[in-house]
């Protein structure tokens, strides 16, 4: 039955491809790179260290961005959890401004940060605060009275509060908040690096694509997709030994 | 009827196999009101899934008037242990659905749903949808569903274990009233003791490890039962003989 | 302490209607004594901007280009997404068809093929919606796939019972069960929709309210820049409002979740 299960995966793997192939084939093969030369092109960029520097540009913007997400999400979910009069000020507004395309925010965002490093930063910051926000309040709001009454039953507050009891229980939350907020941080740097930008992936695949040259533009999508995939992993691995106390691992 | 022959059930897990259910065989009448009981772990639930067609049998077999019961089948209606109505439809467009299925039109499925809706006193919440009902009342809408695919048998698994006391207590009376009233054979499952000396008249006792029959208990109670026949002594009686044989199959 | 459901007492009513309120007005004062640089525009401002881009019905034809590439690629990636996550959330071949492939390409930001897109089919509408309907495919697929595998597994032995055929249990049981998560995946694909409609209308110069936001910002022209946000982020919420809307109509009685994983 498993191994059944493999053989399709992998059939389901040859078909696209055949497929993607069929495509380079009938088309010209110039505008429509076939899967070996944008592998090719990917060793090769690998090997130059292009890749090297660019992903290591890309993501130092995009963690810092992050990291400032969920340390502000964190501090408004609890918050806001904790406390109706904050919450009322704050939760409506960020549920209404939670389905606004942020990227439209982007020119604004510019003019106050220019347009280096920084404005990606909090761009990032910026779209990624509101999952992280979203898991976090839920995840406070979802711990048990019991505990907390426990915890004031030893007079356990404020700081050692925070430490001993909140994040703990805080953070399955927290993983699932970043396991949806790390994919938003990979579209938006890669939106952002595509204006005015002389680093980074997203760079790459504009200037790539102005020399056109697709077949490196989609080595450096490939490497996105790596990116994301692995981070992912990460991320799920690190859930299992963080909370170790959850046997059953449902993200 | 119904002829359960040496059936058995093995279980995988983690490479090696179990054996969960028995050899069993039981015979059972047309007509007759059979309450399986059992502690909790002793694959009665497997064994009413294997007579309804739903599981098979490791080794063994069912037979349905002589022929074997390979796949579910109308003529035998499994009652679940929640209720399990489409929360999409009404009351009655849930009783007529199995109505519909046998081909007729949604106008006349409705129709006859109605009856059964009466049947189970609902008749006041027909439009209303699952999630605005009670759990008896649900309970009562599921059977009235099982009732409309106009089964011969009735296969009920536990299906009032998620209820509070005082609505079980209705729900057996109502069910032993329907009961007396129709041909059905019925196979019920429960834990509950008294329950099933209230509503069987003949009660198989399963043990554990794995599950085989430990006891038939014919069940001496005159019929028609009601609310009345709980008071009687002989329930006492058949109580503690009871209690004694599961105390038994839950010591290893 | 934790409050938990209780229901908004007219305190906090106050609060949540005076909160922004209080930081509109204060935006308005420091924007009118020139705290702020030129391109904090003030409130009242941006308000007549926008009054004036909907009288002169320069926002009309860029808003019809924005939302028809949009709706476009939504129903477009949608559809597909919906009908083959069911397929895969009833049979385990289709689903394994699908699956590598399926999660590498997810994976991948779909914005990063926009540039490489556009080298065949140009900046144009055609490359927007492909993207647009890219991006829109996962959280459908995703959604409808995990809504049929997790039905009640009784629904199916009620449908055994009753014997039907397979395909009369997919129509009847399987697809208004799979519904709500259904819809769940369809408003995850919406805002995916709007946000990839935006992003791909910033690069490469088009028509649409996104290269309208970036030429005013180009342009100097602040007001403008903000009114067309404005306009962006009332077509969006208005149009989730009406998923919205669709869906509890097409979902009575099942519980709509709200806090389903977003992906």
């Amino acid at each position: 039955m498993n191994t059944r299960s493999n053989l399709v995966k992998l059939l389901g793997v040859c078909i696209f491809l055949g497929i993607w192939q069929g495509f380079a084939v009938l088309s010209n093969t110039r505008m429509f790179p076939s899967a070996v030369t944008v592998f090719i092109q990917l060793g090769y960029l690998v090997k130059s260290g292009v890749l090297l520097e660019n992903v290591l540009s890309t993501l130092s913007k995009g963690i810092g961005g992050l990291s400032l997400a969920v340390f502000a999400g964190s501090l408004l979910g609890i918050v806001c959890a904790r406390n109706r009069y904050i919450n009322a000020a704050l939760n409506p507004l960020i549920a209404v401004l939670y389905p606004i395309p942020k990227l439209a925010l982007y020119p604004i965002v510019i003019l106050i940060f220019g347009l280096g490093a920084w404005s990606k930063i909090i761009q990032v910051s910026l779209e990624c605060f509101f999952p992280l926000f979203v898991q976090v309040y839920a995840g406070t709001r979802a711990i048990p009275k019991s505990i907390l009454w426990l915890a004031s039953n030893n007079q356990v507050k404020g700081w050692r509060l925070l430490r001993d009891v909140l994040l703990p229980a805080l953070l399955p939350s927290l993983l699932t908040g970043l396991r949806i907020a790390t994919p938003i941080m990979l579209i938006v740097m890669c939106v952002t690096e595509f204006i005015g930008e002389s680093s980074g992936l997203g760079y790459l695949i504009v200037r790539y694509s102005s020399y056109f040259d697709p077949a490196s533009a989609l080595a450096i999508v490939l490497t996105f997709g790596l990116l994301g995939l692995i981070a992912d992993r990460l991320i799920v691995w690190t859930r299992t030994k963080a909370v170790f106390w959850e046997k059953q691992i449902k993200l | 009827m119904i002829k359960v022959d040496a059936v058995t059930k093995m279980f995988k897990r983690r490479g090696h196999t179990f054996q969960a259910l028995g050899p069993v065989s039981l015979n059972i009448e047309k007509g007759e009101f059979v309450t399986v009981l059992g502690s909790s772990g002793c694959g009665k639930s497997t064994l009413l899934h294997i007579i309804g067609g739903f599981e098979v049998a490791s080794t063994g077999g069912v037979l349905l008037n002589g022929q074997p019961i390979t796949h579910p089948t109308r003529k035998l209606g499994m009652v679940f242990q929640e209720a399990t109505l489409f929360p999409w439809k009404t009351v009655l467009q849930n009783i007529a659905w199995p109505i519909e299925q046998t081909g007729k039109s949604k106008a006349q499925a409705l129709d006859e749903a109605t009856v059964y809706l009466d049947k189970v006193g609902l008749h006041r919440f027909g439009g209303a949808y699952p999630n605005e009902l009670s759990g008896g009342m649900r309970q009562r809408a599921a059977l009235a569903r099982t009732l409309a695919m106009q089964p011969d048998v009735l296969l009920m698994d536990e299906p009032f274990g998620a209820l509070d006391a005082q609505t079980r207590e209705e729900m057996q009376e109502e069910l032993t009233r329907l009961w007396q009233t129709s041909e059905l054979t019925v196979i019920f499952i429960t834990h509950d003791i008294t329950e099933s000396i209230f509503l069987g008249d003949r009660v198989v006792v399963l043990g554990r490890k794995p599950g085989t029959v430990m006891e038939e208990c014919t069940i001496d109670l005159p019929r028609p039962r009601d609310a009345q026949t709980k008071a009687d002594p002989k329930v006492q009686s058949y109580r503690t003989h009871l209690w004694e044989l599961i105390r038994q199959s839950t010591t290893i | 302490m934790i409050y938990r459901n209780r229901r908004p007492s007219s305190e906090l009513w106050a609060i949540t209607l005076g909160f922004p309120l209080v930081l509109i007005i204060l935006w308005e004062i420091a924007a009118r004594s020139h705290v702020f640089p030129s391109y904090m525009v003030a409130p009242s401002i941006i308000l007549r901007e926008a009054l004036s881009l909907v009288t002169n019905g320069k926002i009309f034809a860029q808003m019809g280009a924005s939302l028809y590439r949009a709706y476009a690629g939504f129903i477009i990636g949608s559809a597909v997404g919906v009908s083959l996550g069911l397929l895969s959330g009833v049979s385990r071949p289709v689903q394994d068809l699908f699956d590598t492939v399926q999660g590498f390409v997810h994976a991948i930001p779909k914005i990063s093929l926009f540039p490489a897109i556009a080298i065949w089919l140009g900046f144009s509408d055609a490359s927007r919606i492909i993207i647009i309907a890219l991006s829109c495919f996962f959280p459908a697929y995703l959604n409808a796939m995990n809504g049929a595998l997790g039905i009640n597994p009784s629904y199916i032995w009620l449908s055994k019972n009753n014997e039907i055929s397979r395909l009369r249990c997919f129509l009847q049981v399987i697809i208004p069960a799979s519904l709500p998560r259904v819809f769940v995946g369809l408003r995850i694909s919406l805002m995916v929709a709007f946000i990839l409609m935006v992003a791909t209308e910033v690069i490469g110069h088009s028509n649409g309210l996104g290269s309208l936001a970036m030429s005013s910002y180009e342009d100097g022209q602040y007001a403008e820049m903000y009114a067309t946000i404005l306009f962006i982020a009332v077509t969006g919420y208005f149009s989730n409002l009406a998923l919205q809307r669709i869906a509890s109509a097409l979902c009575r009685g099942q519980q709509l979740n709200q806090e389903e994983h977003r992906k």
